[in-house]
């Protein structure tokens, strides 16, 4: 075959197959300020190390996907969102560790799970337009039962003329409903307080 | 010469100065460390990764609406900053491409990283310390000689955006 038909061949394949785009999903820190009360009590929050290392791939435009790391990029709103109501907030290592929890004196150890998806209206541009996160987050309590649970959702749209100043601006804007939704939620939660 | 040849050399000569326009007359000199920040300022370190997109262009680092540095692939800079809320955009001009909001960091470094790849996506996240250390003896460092030029206020556009 001539090599010139190969690489034909070889580029449409690549333009067929797409190709993944890295976007970050963390929303700027800033829209997640909370004028709430804090609460006077040390908690945990806790992701596992696979989950903070899992990438996650969805659709983008044009037939290209973006992908991204759900857990690691959340972690900063967690720890956001949990700051505004707690006077400290600190990592669990691990849930089994019943030394560090204890001398800590944690209180609520919280655990999120994390499911994203996302789409685009756009044959020519690969950013998503449309993007959603789902958020489920359990408190445990010292016992180590599951003494809160919650699902909230974000929703997050962008168009061209906005996310050519940030190609992840649908994502984030999810992700930033979703936080402000969970912040709600602990919040307005009294077996928390 | 022929008018239309003529025409598309001005045209190529055009687009030639605009990748190397140094409007903001940047230029790489040797690093040396700053002194730690004040109790009510924060030092923040910027990089730019080195890879081959967007490469013939420069983009400069701009604090809320000022021009703080300028840098090419593989460069970084540096500049000192009141504690407080500062927007961090790269501007390849004239289109912002990339932010990062910096919160209070009293007395504090920041390190962030702008991506700049095909693959590794386009957007700044903030780096820790032992990965900025790495990189600070990787990396070239710039100065620009024109410096507090005003621009756009993109803290203001930032905030409208995420509203």
């Amino acid at each position: 075959m001539h090599p010139l038909v190969k690489s034909a061949i070889a580029a449409s394949t690549l333009l067929a197959v797409g190709c993944a785009h890295q976007i970050n999903i963390t929303p700027p820190l800033n829209t997640l300020d909370s004028n709430t009360a804090k609460v006077d009590k040390t908690v945990g929050y806790y992701i596992s190390a696979a989950d903070r290392a899992k990438e996650v791939i969805t659709p983008g435009g044009g037939g290209d996907k973006v992908k991204y790391l759900p857990y690691q990029e959340s972690e900063p709103a967690l720890n956001k969102v949990l700051s505004n109501r707690y006077t400290k907030v600190v990592s669990i290592p691990s849930l089994d560790d019943k030394q560090f929890i204890a001398s800590n004196k944690i209180s609520y150890i919280f655990v999120p799970t994390i499911e994203t998806d996302s789409s685009s209206d756009s044959a020519f541009t690969w950013p998503p337009t449309k993007f959603s996160v789902s958020l489920d987050c359990k408190a445990i309590g010292p016992a180590g039962t599951t003494v809160w649970e919650k699902k909230v959702k974000g929703e997050g749209q962008a168009t061209f003329s906005e996310f050519k100043h940030d190609f992840s601006l649908a994502a984030r804007r999810a992700s930033k409903a979703a936080f402000v939704n969970l912040q709600q939620e602990i919040d307005a939660a009294g077996e928390l307080r | 010469m022929r008018r239309p040849l003529n025409i598309l050399l001005l045209l190529f000569g055009a687009l030639l100065a605009g990748c190397g326009a140094n409007s903001y007359m940047v230029k790489e000199v040797p690093y040396a460390a700053p002194s730690p920040p004040g109790p009510n300022q924060t030092l923040v370190y910027v990089f730019r990764e080195d890879s081959f997109q967007g490469g013939g262009r420069k983009f400069a680092i701009v604090d809320n609406d000022t021009v703080m540095a300028v840098l090419t692939p593989g460069t970084f800079s540096y500049f000192v900053v009141p504690s407080g809320e500062h927007e961090i955009v790269a501007l390849m001009t004239p289109t912002p491409i990339m932010h990062y909001r910096v919160t209070a960091a009293p007395g504090k470094t920041v390190y962030l990283f702008c991506k700049m790849g095909y693959a590794s996506g386009t957007f700044i996240e903030p780096i820790d310390e032992s990965q900025a250390k790495s990189l600070l003896g990787q990396y070239r460092y710039t100065e620009i000689g024109v410096k507090g030029e005003k621009v756009k206020d993109f803290r203001a556009y930032y905030d409208k955006l995420y509203r």
